[in-house]
């Protein structure tokens, strides 16, 4: 863990080409920040430009700058491997719609709170669906590796349809897992799955006349910047996002993408 | 050229530099911001009334939609109706697959409540079980037939209807959708939407989804699909009501923002940075060049006086006010003051009038593209219009070929009750079924004993072919000849077993479907959706009665266009002018269809805001411009002394006059007028030099004009606005585009004849005595039809009738020659006297016996003034003028000497003593001279002395030498007879 750590350390100094103390105020070196690719006005890929955009690519952008880095390199994670690029210091920090919770405040230090979303559940109209209770017994597609079954669990639990204990094992409902939100989509639409799960921000990009969010919520889900455990760079991300949450930057930057 | 002068000629002309580049600078930032102005005004009631637009778009989308799913729903609930109903229904695919054909379906299935497919037509991707199709199994509690819906699996994008047959199995329709998708397209999709509405001349308006930035809409098709933002497109910018610069692929464009939420899309109307730069590039260029004209004349002329001064000497101590240190030059300053003040009129009057000129071209260029964008859209409309009512004729006589289906093979069907749920099933209004012989059998509407008519003027004669061999009979919608209302029957022959004709079945149908489906065809749904600049719109006149057929304000329609404001002359196709309607001004253009005139207008008020604004701010700043001008040309630093020698040269051909006022001005010799001969620089007055430079200038942009005019194509883009003026299709009548005609011809006829004439002026200088008098002649000639025919010209662009005009030529010479002849006489020689310049004002003529200075030259007379007395002669009786301004007059004296008296000795005195009368008559420019002996009469021998003077002078120069020369013979004792 440490040597992983020492080694994230070693390669932002070296990036930065200052051998000696914290890069992060040089003016010169590269933060490589993990982001997605797949979210609309999150972080997404421009597949013939090459170019991220997104509100989590603009406040990683605003975020080096505030640091002292020179340029920013993006890599994209998904929820499959971004626990172990962040671990294995692939990447110096995360902007990914890495929701805080407390598995993964184990792991790693997250900054404030940048932006708060809550799961939603997406059906097709045509299914006549209009609540949680009757997706019981049903197909819920979600994206693999994300949280989004537990935090269904959760509600089922919260709503009393399935009991605490079963938290871990139930099979009220069957979750179908898929690799991309594309994926998610059309199972939705071909009728694979009876429902989608997905947070509010990514179902936004996938509605259409023919679609339905629930008025339900799941939990509430908040988006941090992802840094190595006690990495030296957790101090002054943390204080970077506090400030941009502090001045408005990051208001600013919602209603922009919003 | 003395040093001071050279030094001020710099100065002078590093000002103007100075004055036009200031100018220009800030001609080009108060155009800039007002021609953003104007198009944020333009752009943003764009923008609010796009959600609108895009509601009703989405209304008729929903009413399309709508009626193409009651078809399918009908459709569903037959083959319920037949699974129930027929006894030997066939549930074998091969059936089924031909009963999909008969009804024009994708797929028939037929499931269970669970959604697990009892017997279909054909294979499916879909899975009915899955929750996906809850839908369908709506019918099972509801009854009625299913809402429709979609699902894409794969490629294949079916959409599904279900209807009831029992409690535990439904009958399910699967159809590929791309009708009612092609239908989409054409009404509701945001190619149908946008590319209707235009922003200014050259903009458009295209859509951006806001969920994954890619282009929704976009008039180059290329770019439709792909990602806005890689073209350039903020995120920043895509925000409700926003208004600023925006790229697209390189382009700048001025735009304004609509999130429309409903649609997921932004909807952006773009105007080219081009399209405001080049608009106001044409107003800046202009008023510049003209305000350039006008200072640059003002300067050379100041130069060319002062010049002028210092080499004649004019620089007296009385044209200037000296002061301290300063003096202030009397003498430009009053020239320069006047042709400053003339030139700032010119400023303004011309900056104004270019603005007019170009701002109304512009509207009409985009108003003319408008009206052929509704033209086009009117066409396209009527090709719609058939297929659209192909189409509802299509989907009626399938009903009415799947109950003869029915009806045939299940004779027993054929009663009241039945035909009632058939009818029911099919969505028509009755089903009647007729029998061979053409009589009702069955039916479930109230013509129970009903038979075809055999009278061919009859509504049920048509349906007579069903029985003699023809398959289907669609009739037009008409009212019913019994009840009078709206109704469409079809028919369809029923067989029997043996495929013999045994009646046919005849559905009735309400087109009230059909009716709104036409709707958005029709002429006022077309304009309604026309919008031109901010508040323009367009209406409809109909040919036949000059009402409104359309009008945006409702209580208008119907009423009589002449009544509320309109000109009989306004009602024909490319008219493009002004237009009153009900108190309001507009300007806008015509279109001629089968039955209307459409008009599309702009208020008056609109598009020329800005006018006064820059004129008036132009004028202003060449004001302050003119003035530092001036100051710097009048006043100048105090030297010691100021130079007055005087440098006495040849006046060449010009020579004072006395004006009626009593000023002394300089004029060209009566002799020199007509010679032919160019006065040389140095010898011109400044008046003369500025009028050559002048000249010179004017050459110059009518050369300009006129290559502009010859090689018009190939100068100008197809929609550039000075092609539009070139082009002459605007309105024949007193206008802005009628005066710059006229101008344009003006400028190209007068080059060509100046040309013309240089080229004669040439020849005769080659030629002999007879070449000159027919180059004369014909330099004349050309000179006279060059004015008729720019008059005659210019009256046709004026909108006067020419061909009346040159018919009624002989009626106005009779009235003439009756009534008016001499006025007119007067009136035309008076004409005559200027063009052909016989005298001017000043000249010393003499006409008749009168001799004296001309006073006027007026419409009818001229006043000829002699020692106060003032002769007025009728124009008509001005002939045989001898013009005497001539640089010298001749003084004559003549004087007998008596025979005793020696010639010699005489002419030796006289040559001794004539010099010296010289200076004692100061009037006399040369002379006197001894010229010799004119006779030898009978007691004296006649010797002649002459001398020069001015005309002016001539009287009293000829008194003044006879007295001295009776002097001098006396003082020499020479006798007199």
């Amino acid at each position: 863990m440490k040597k992983k750590l020492l080694a994230a350390l070693s390669l932002v100094i070296g990036l930065s080409g200052i051998l000696s103390g914290c890069g992060s105020s040089s003016g010169q070196g590269t933060l490589t920040v993990g982001v997605r690719d797949d979210i609309m006005n999150f972080g997404y890929l421009n597949e013939t430009t090459g170019k991220y955009y997104g509100l989590e690519i603009d406040l990683a952008y605003k975020m080096a700058e505030d640091l002292g880095y020179k340029d920013v390199e993006f890599v994209t994670v998904n929820p499959d491997n971004r626990k172990d690029m962040l671990l294995e210091g692939k990447v110096d920090c995360m902007i990914a719609a890495y929701s805080i919770s407390e598995s993964r405040l184990e792991n790693f230090d997250f900054s404030p709170v940048y932006y708060s979303d809550e799961s939603r559940v997406i059906v097709q109209k045509s299914t006549m669906f209009s609540n949680i209770e009757e997706l019981l017994g049903k197909r819920i597609g979600v994206l693999d590796g994300a949280n989004t079954a537990p935090v269904f669990a959760d509600k089922l639990v919260e709503l009393g349809f399935i009991p605490e204990v079963d938290r871990e094992t139930f099979d009220a409902v069957t979750f179908v897992r898929f690799d991309s939100y594309k994926d998610v989509d059309v199972a939705l639409e071909e009728g694979v799955v009876d429902a989608a799960c997905m947070d509010g921000c990514i179902a936004k990009a996938y509605m259409n006349d023919e679609r339905e969010l629930f008025e339900e919520t799941l939990r509430q889900e908040d988006y941090g910047v992802a840094t190595q455990k006690d990495s030296k760079l957790s101090k002054p991300v943390a204080e970077s996002i506090q400030k941009m949450l502090d001045d408005g930057t990051i208001d600013e930057l919602i209603d922009k993408w919003d | 050229m003395s040093e001071r002068l050279k030094k001020k000629i710099f100065i002078m002309f590093a000002v103007e530099i100075i004055c036009v580049v200031l100018l220009g600078v800030f001609l080009t930032v108060l155009q800039t911001d007002l021609s953003i102005k104007g198009q944020y005004k333009d752009t943003k009631e764009k923008i609010q009334q796009m959600q609108g637009i895009i509601d009703n778009a989405d209304e008729a989308s929903a009413q399309n939609t709508m009626s193409y799913d009651i078809v399918y729903q009908s459709k569903a609930e037959t083959v319920a109706y037949m699974a129930k109903k027929e006894t030997d229904f066939s549930y074998a695919a091969s059936d089924m697959r031909q009963l999909a054909d008969r009804m024009n379906v994708t797929n028939i299935f037929i499931l269970d409540n669970e959604g697990k497919s009892l017997a279909g037509s054909g294979s499916t991707a879909a899975d009915f079980t899955y929750d996906r199709f809850n839908q369908l199994r709506t019918v099972f509690e509801a009854g009625e037939p299913s809402e429709a819906f979609e699902v894409k699996i794969g490629d294949e994008q079916r959409r599904y209807y279900g209807a009831k047959i029992d409690e535990k199995t439904q009958a399910v329709i699967e159809q590929d959708p791309e009708e009612l998708h092609q239908i989409q397209e054409n009404t509701s999709s945001w190619k149908s939407i946008l590319s209707k509405i235009g922003v200014g001349l050259e903009g458009f308006t295209f859509a951006v989804s806001n969920q994954d930035y890619t282009f929704l809409y976009h008039p180059n098709e290329e770019l439709v699909g792909t990602d806005a933002l890689s073209a350039g497109l903020n995120v920043e910018e895509l925000e409700d009501d926003n208004y600023e610069w925006m790229e697209i692929n390189g382009e700048r464009y001025y735009a304004g923002v609509a999130n429309i939420d409903d649609d997921h899309a932004y909807v952006i109307c773009a105007v080219p940075e081009k399209e405001i730069m080049s608009s106001r590039n044409i107003t800046v260029g202009i008023v510049l060049f003209i305000f350039f004209v006008v200072i640059t004349v003002v300067i050379i002329y100041a130069i060319l006086m002062m010049l002028y001064g210092e080499v004649n000497g004019s620089g007296s101590r009385d044209n200037y006010r000296l002061y301290k240190k300063m003096y202030f030059n009397k003498d430009v300053g009053r020239k320069v003051g006047s042709i400053s003040l003339v030139g700032l009129i010119f400023i303004l009057v011309a900056s104004f009038y270019m603005q007019t000129l170009f701002s109304l071209s512009r509207y009409s260029m985009s108003n003319n593209q408008r009206a052929v964008e509704v033209q086009n859209t009117l066409k396209r409309n009527e090709e719609e219009i058939a297929l659209i009512t192909q189409q509802y004729n299509r989907r009626y006589l399938n009903k009415a070929q799947i109950a003869a289906d029915i009806l045939g093979q299940n004779p027993e069907l054929q009663t009241r009750e039945e035909l009632q749920e058939l009818s029911k099933a099919l969505d028509v209004e009755y089903v009647l079924v007729f029998d061979k012989n053409g009589r009702v059998t069955a039916t479930d509407s109230n013509y129970t004993n009903f038979e075809l008519s055999q009278n061919p003027e009859d509504q049920s004669y048509e349906f007579n072919a069903l029985l003699q061999g023809v398959e289907d009979v669609i009739q037009e919608a008409q009212p019913d000849e019994v009840s009078g209302e709206y109704h469409q029957y079809l028919g369809s022959v029923i067989y029997d077993e043996d495929h013999n004709i045994n009646g046919f079945v005849q559905i009735s149908v309400t087109p009230d479907m059909l009716k709104s489906a036409l709707a958005t065809t029709e002429l006022s749904s077309v304009l309604k959706g026309v919008k031109a600049g901010v508040n323009g719109f367009a209406y409809a006149v109909n040919k036949e009665d000059q009402t409104f057929s359309y009008y945006p304000e409702d209580k208008l329609v119907g009423r009589s266009a002449l009544e509320y404001g309109m000109q009989e002359n306004q009602f024909r196709d490319e008219y493009c002018d002004y237009i009153t309607v009900d108190g309001q001004r507009f300007y806008g253009s015509c279109l001629e269809t089968d039955s209307d005139y459409i008009y599309v207008v702009i208020p008056d008020d609109e598009m020329t805001d800005n006018r006064l604004p820059v004129a008036l701010a132009t004028t202003g700043a060449s004001l302050i411009c003119l003035m530092v001008v001036f100051i710097l040309l009048t006043f100048g630093v105090r030297t010691k002394e100021q130079k007055t020698e005087r440098n006495v040269k040849k006046d060449g051909p010009m020579m004072d006059v006395i004006m009626p006022d009593g000023s002394v001005k300089k004029t060209e010799s009566a002799e020199s007028r007509w010679s032919n001969l160019t006065i040389k620089w140095a010898e011109k007055t400044p008046e003369q030099q500025i009028g050559s430079v002048l000249k010179a200038l004017l050459s110059v942009l009518a050369l300009a004009i006129c290559a502009a005019v010859l090689f018009k194509d190939s100068f100008f883009d197809s929609n550039s606005i000075f092609l539009y003026v070139l082009n002459g299709k605007w309105e024949r009548s007193v206008n802005v585009f009628a005066i710059t005609g006229c101008i344009m011809i003006i400028c190209v006829v007068s080059v060509a004849v100046m040309v013309l004439r240089k080229i004669l002026q040439m020849l005769s200088r080659t030629f002999g005595a007879r070449g000159e008098t027919v180059c004369r002649l014909l330099s004349s000639f050309v000179k006279y039809i060059s004015v008729i025919a720019i008059l005659y010209y210019c009256f046709a662009l004026f909108g006067v009738d020419t061909q009346t005009l040159l018919a009624s030529a002989g009626i106005l010479t009779l009235v003439i020659g009756l009534g008016a002849k001499e006025l007119v006489s007067d009136i035309l020689a008076g004409l005559f006297i200027i063009f052909e310049g016989e005298f001017r004002v000043g000249d010393i003529v003499t006409v008749g016996d009168w001799r004296g200075t001309v006073l006027e030259i007026g419409v009818r007379t001229t006043k000829i003034e002699s020692s106060g007395n003032v002769k007025i002669i009728s124009n008509s009786a001005v002939s045989g003028v001898i013009n005497m301004t001539r640089r010298n007059s001749v003084v004559e004296c003549e004087v007998g000497i008596e025979y005793g008296e020696s010639l010699e000795s005489v002419e030796n005195v006289l040559r001794a003593e004539l010099p010296k009368i010289k200076s004692r008559i100061p009037e006399l420019k040369e002379g006197p001279y001894y010229k010799g002996v004119i006779s030898i009469g009978a007691k004296s021998v006649r010797i002649k002395v002459i001398a020069y003077c001015s005309e002016v002078d001539r009287a009293q120069a000829t008194r003044d030498l006879n007295r001295e020369i009776k002097l001098l013979l006396d003082r020499n004792h020479i006798n007199i007879p």
